[in-house]
């Protein structure tokens, strides 16, 4: 990757930081519903940060993005086949 | 390529407990209680030490591509400390949290949280001591013919980063 391509990895990590302030700001200051939602925003935008940016995702060929997501989807598809069962049963 | 192949295989076996906590955790109650006990303090300043550590990996693969082995070497440096930062860190908040009785049979909770940040610990571990390796390979400046391993040792780094970025807010913010 030329230098010229290159991300700029400080300012994706100021970025990681403040994420982090907001996440706790808001487990703090919002009702419990709207901190969740937007404390796993923040984490999701994070992770995507360091995927794109860090692990250089974004100049990787297409194939490499269907490793990342398929087994996400298999995780999502866990959590909503088991949801059910143990939430509604007990 | 295999790297990201065996990093896809790792995503299921995170991916699956902390999709097992969730769905355990939303079936259950006093599991707020049992989180309130955990260290945040602590948790926090381990967050950015880990941060901090996925920018110093990055500058040190940025290093290999400027052809620059003594900022390799200082950012590998860092890279280690920072990770080895993380596991003390991690290691008084587990004793701190054993000397108050919540040992990993203490109650579902306290299983799961030691599964996860157990498993997350040796995963930091195991870098760690690869980044120890290239460490001494670019010290005794061997790590020439095989300096694409920073980017592969980067990539496994970061995606342990990425384990503890849902962590965090999924044990010590909810």
């Amino acid at each position: 990757m030329a230098e010229a391509h290159r991300p700029n990895y400080f300012l994706v990590w100021i970025w990681l930081v403040f994420l982090v302030i907001v996440s706790i700001t808001a487990s703090f200051v919002l009702p419990k519903s709207a901190a969740l939602l937007l404390i796993f925003l923040a984490a999701l935008i994070k992770a995507v940060l360091v995927l794109l940016n860090y692990m250089h995702l974004k100049f990787e060929r297409p194939v490499l993005y269907a490793l990342v997501i398929i087994p996400l989807l298999i995780v999502a598809v866990l959590i909503f086949a088991l949801f059910p069962d143990f939430v509604f049963h007990g | 390529m295999g790297l990201w192949w065996f990093l896809a295989s790792e995503i299921p076996v995170f991916g699956g407990l902390i999709a097992s906590y969730i769905v355990v955790r939303l079936g259950s109650s006093g599991w707020f209680e049992a989180s309130s006990h955990l260290n945040f303090s602590l948790a926090l300043v381990n967050t950015f030490v880990l941060l901090t550590s996925s920018l110093t990996m990055v500058l040190a693969f940025a290093a290999v591509e400027d052809r620059n082995p003594k900022r390799l070497q200082l950012n590998l440096l860092l890279t280690l400390l920072l990770g080895l930062t993380f596991l003390a860190i991690k290691g008084f908040e587990y004793a701190g949290e054993i000397a108050h009785g919540f040992t990993p049979g203490a109650g579902i909770f306290w299983s799961f949280y030691y599964g996860m940040t157990g498993l997350h610990a040796l995963h930091v571990l195991g870098g760690i001591v690869v980044n120890m390796i290239l460490l001494v390979a670019a010290l005794r400046e061997t790590l020439k013919p095989n300096e694409h391993r920073v980017e592969l040792a980067g990539l496994y780094w970061h995606f342990v980063d990425i384990v503890w970025i849902f962590l965090f807010p999924l044990l010590y913010l909810t």
